[in-house]
């Protein structure tokens, strides 16, 4: 083959360790899409290996190839018409028969094929011993021994293929299904043989599909000119092996499989183990049971969170500092102007606050990375199986709705593993009413503004358990009247218990991650970008007043009365001249600060305030004592002072208020002011919950920004204060806020998404529509029940 | 006999399925072939996790309704040595 370029499809089961043989062959070197025009999953991979360039293909794990699910049709279509230079079938050699049902359809297909025997470590420690030469010779392919998760034998494996691939032929392989059958199948194949031009397909192959009544392979065979006689043939066909098996033809077929496989099976397996249940069995009968099941799953849903928001709160803080400290940076060396404004307040602080989440974000995702890897994840939607099937929905659904606390994106692309699109759909849905961590920092912004410390914990709670109680009542409401119909068939496999390997959790947590750093750089930064043009411009404003003049009325006021009050009884025309005044306005003011930074974050009653208020007190009182008469000046001076600059502070404060009111930013909040005054929020929420609609932690920001508060994110006490000092909250009003954050509209990265596993623009239309609703009715009842009892 | 009325642990054998075609085909794919002894590993109201051919798989009632089952005539349970064909091993 003169073509460096190699094409692997690797197939297997679903658990049969095809992934871990992907990751350890392909490494980082990964691409994760879509299939042409269907939401199953493609993992692409490259690898280097002696001079070519492998592309490797992980199918969807599958247990056949009848084409009656979506992963059955995609991996056996891929296989059928992109025709990858070689398949790779992973068997777990643990459980060889079901495997071998799969690589039988597979060798049926007749491409060149190589076996991976994988996990055959694990199987004969467990007695199951298994002669490879023999299951070479049998199928007609090579075998090659792996153990994924140890990177063993992975070179000898892509050696045989590359050597099949290179050798490019076409193997025939047939399994006798006896003469009844082996009759009909040569009695089509005759008659396709005539079409043969016209097929892409193994004949022998399509002879047996038409025999099973395959929908695809009977459409295809449709469109042949000689399309009659053989459906006239085929339907005989089956009529007299339905009367020969007294069954349907396809399941006779199938059992003739499986016996061959059966008989396979002895003829390979040298040893074999005693009994029926494994350790994974007699464990997941303590697990799964009905008075331990659940129990023990709260406990590791405890311990989950408990992780994620104790552990993730001390990286938090280090990268809290480190994004404050590039802000302060930026802030000293760059030129004051437009673009320090920006930068400092527009995209550090945007961006800086939603980065701080990702040690929570990547915490939370090793703990659903580990559940998932060591199988248990599986158990954890059996036993809630009962439970999300009193609101319509599986047990299946439970993990994505789990994924849901982490970010509703890869929660939504998990709920891919539901076959029946109504589930899913269903599913999707009610996703985004599972409280993302992204709103995690609306939250803790407002309660530690407006609640005190022992009822946080409370408040928190519950703003979480109504976003549950409302994904349960919605799902309920979708299910019977959007979604209404039968139960489905449903299928799940219970892997057998595993310890996860590093390379695989870090390859989970290392996706998910990127997902949300994606988000960060592009929507958010974009978004900070808008919000502070939009608060910033138009930057021209006219002002009700003339604060400029007022600020230069009140500082040449200040200078009046310093002149009078402190400089004339000392005959000096300014403070500076008297070197002793000065020195001791300068010693007064030191004293001050230092008290100010030593009490800051203390409690108002605390012994260490109490202390340190005396230590001040003394040491002005000493001050005093050495030179009353000047003192009693410098103090006067530092109460002019204080007072002046208060009094600028106000006038500041005053013209950027406007400002900030006829912004654009301004006029819009204004402008649907209207629409959520019943829900208790003024324009500046306004402006913020329209910036939300992007990112929910967009809303911190944007808050820190309208409150000129510099970089912001939800630990900053100087927003929290504003915050506080802005009459127009309460406590109320911040709960009924968090109410609306919760609920209201899906990102505009889970819209994406949502998009793009629904196939429509319907469904993301009708997600933001239905909780935008859903919103307004909660946060109005809230607050005007709230407010009608008092609060 | 139908799935509903078997004991946890018993061991049973499939005798027939039922059941719309596509129920058929699902159960023929995971391996729910007439004369597959099966085990009951446990159940909730809607659904039981069943170990055939060495995996352990869970069906909703959909589906696990259309097993018909007999009795294993085996003495010593799933622990002794009449069924351990090639059925029987898995992880």
């Amino acid at each position: 083959m003169a073509n460096t370029k190699v094409s692997i499809a690797l197939a297997g089961n679903p658990n049969s360790g095809k992934t871990t043989i992907f990751n350890s062959v392909t490494g980082a070197r990964q691409h994760v899409g879509n299939y042409p025009g269907v939401t199953v999953e493609k993992r692409e991979g490259f690898r280097q290996y002696q001079n070519k360039e492998l592309l490797i293909v992980d199918l969807p794990g599958t247990y056949s190839l009848t084409a009656h699910s979506l992963d059955e049709l995609v991996a056996r279509n891929f296989i059928i018409q992109d025709k990858p230079d070689v398949i790779v079938d992973i068997l777990d050699a643990g459980n060889l028969e079901r495997n071998l049902y799969l690589a039988v359809q597979l060798l049926e297909l007749e491409r060149p094929m190589v076996i991976a025997l994988n996990m055959a470590d694990v199987a004969e420690s467990m007695g199951t011993k298994i002669n490879e030469q023999v299951l070479a010779q049998k199928l007609g392919a090579p075998v090659v021994r792996t153990v994924g998760n140890r990177h063993n034998g992975i070179d000898e494996l892509l050696a045989a293929a590359v050597k099949v691939a290179e050798e490019n032929q076409t193997k025939s392989f047939a399994i006798n299904y006896g003469d009844a059958v082996e009759n009909k199948i040569a009695e089509i194949s005759s008659l396709l043989a005539e079409e043969r031009h016209n097929l892409r397909f193994p004949l022998r192959w399509m002879a047996i599909k038409l025999l099973e009544n395959d929908p695809e392979i009977r459409d295809i065979v449709k469109e042949l000119p000689g399309s009659a006689q053989i459906a006239r043939v085929v339907a005989a066909a089956r009529e007299s092996l339905q009367a020969v098996f007294e069954t349907d033809p396809e399941l006779a077929i199938a059992n003739l499989r499986y016996q061959f496989v059966g008989g396979l099976c002895q003829e390979v397996i040298v040893a074999k183990r005693e009994g029926m249940l494994t350790t994974s069995d007699k464990v997941d009968r303590i697990l799964t049971n009905r008075m331990l099941g659940l129990p023990v799953f709260l406990g590791l849903m405890w311990l989950l969170f408990n992780m994620v928001f104790t552990i993730g709160a001390y990286p938090q803080d280090w990268l809290e500092q480190g994004v404050a400290a590039i802000g302060n940076f930026a802030g000293l060396y760059m030129p004051e102007g437009d673009l320090k404004s920006l930068v400092v307040d527009g995209i550090i602080g945007g961006v800086g606050g939603v980065l701080v989440f990702l040690p929570n974000i990547l915490l939370l995702f090793l703990g659903i990375a580990l559940l998932e890897d060591t199988g248990y994840m599986a158990r954890a939607a059996f036993i809630m199986d009962k439970i999300m099937h009193s609101v319509g929905l599986h047990g299946k659904s439970f993990i994505p709705l789990l994924l849901g606390f982490g970010c509703s994106v890869p929660a939504i692309m998990g709920t891919r593993s539901l076959e029946n699109p109504r589930d899913r759909l269903v599913t999707i849905l009610v996703t985004p009413l599972m409280s993302c961590s992204a709103r995690l920092p609306v939250y803790t912004l407002l309660i530690a503004a407006f609640f005190s410390e022992s009822m946080a914990g409370t408040v928190l709670f519950s703003i979480y358990v109504l976003g549950v109680v409302l994904a349960v009542v919605m799902a309920r409401i979708f299910r019977s009247a959007l979604f209404k119909g039968e139960p489905e068939p449903f299928v799940m496999e219970l892997p057998p218990y595993r310890v996860p390997t590093l390379q695989s959790i870090f390859m989970h947590m290392w996706e998910r991650s990127v997902l949300y750093l994606k988000k960060a750089g592009t929507i958010i930064l974009a978004v900070s970008i808008l919000i502070w043009f939009m608060v910033n411009y138009p930057s021209d404003v006219n002002y009700s007043k003339d604060y400029q003049e007022l600020i230069a009325q009140a500082e040449a006021g200040f200078s009046q009365q310093v002149e009078e009050e402190v400089a004339k009884p000392l005959n000096i025309a300014a403070v500076e001249e008297n070197e002793e005044l000065a020195a001791l306005i300068a010693d007064m003011t030191e004293v001050d600060e230092k008290f100010d930074e030593q009490s800051e974050g203390l409690e108002e009653d605390s012994p260490e305030l109490a202390a340190l208020t005396t230590a001040k007190e003394i040491k002005l009182q000493e001050m005093e004592a050495a030179n009353t008469e000047l003192y009693s000046l410098a103090a006067r001076y530092l109460e002019l002072k204080g007072e002046n600059e208060e009094q600028v502070e106000t006038f500041e404060k005053a013209e950027a208020g406007e400002k900030l009111a006829q912004s654009y930013a301004g006029q819009l909040g204004k402008f649907i002011e209207p629409a959520i005054r019943p829900l208790g929020f003024d324009w500046r929420s306004g402006i913020g919950l329209i910036a939300a609609f992007t990112a929910k932690e967009v809303l911190v920001s944007t808050m820190g920004t309208i409150y000129n508060v510099g970089e912001a994110d939800e630990g900053s006490v100087a927003l929290q204060q504003a915050l506080l000092n802005d009459g127009s909250f309460t406590p109320l009003i911040a709960y009924s806020l968090m109410v609306f954050v919760l609920i209201y509209s899906p990102c505009l990265a889970a819209l994406a998404v949502i998009k793009r596993e629904s196939n429509s623009w319907k469904w993301p239309i009708f997600a933001t529509v239905y909780t935008t609703v859903l919103a307004w009715i909660m946060s109005f009842l809230v607050y005007q029940i709230g407010s009608f009892m008092g609060y | 006999m139908q799935m509903q009325s078997v004991d946890q642990g018993q061991l049973m054998i499939v005798t027939a399925l039922g059941g719309s075609r596509e129920v058929r085909t699902r159960l023929t794919d995971l391996g729910f072939t007439p004369g597959t002894p099966i085990c009951i590993i446990n159940r909730s109201q809607d659904s039981v996790i069943i170990k055939v051919r060495g995996s352990r798989i869970m069906l909703n009632n959909v589906l696990a309704s259309a097993i018909r089952v007999e009795q294993g005539q085996d003495e010593g349970g799933f622990y002794s040595g009449k069924y351990q064909s090639q059925y029987c091993f898995g992880r």
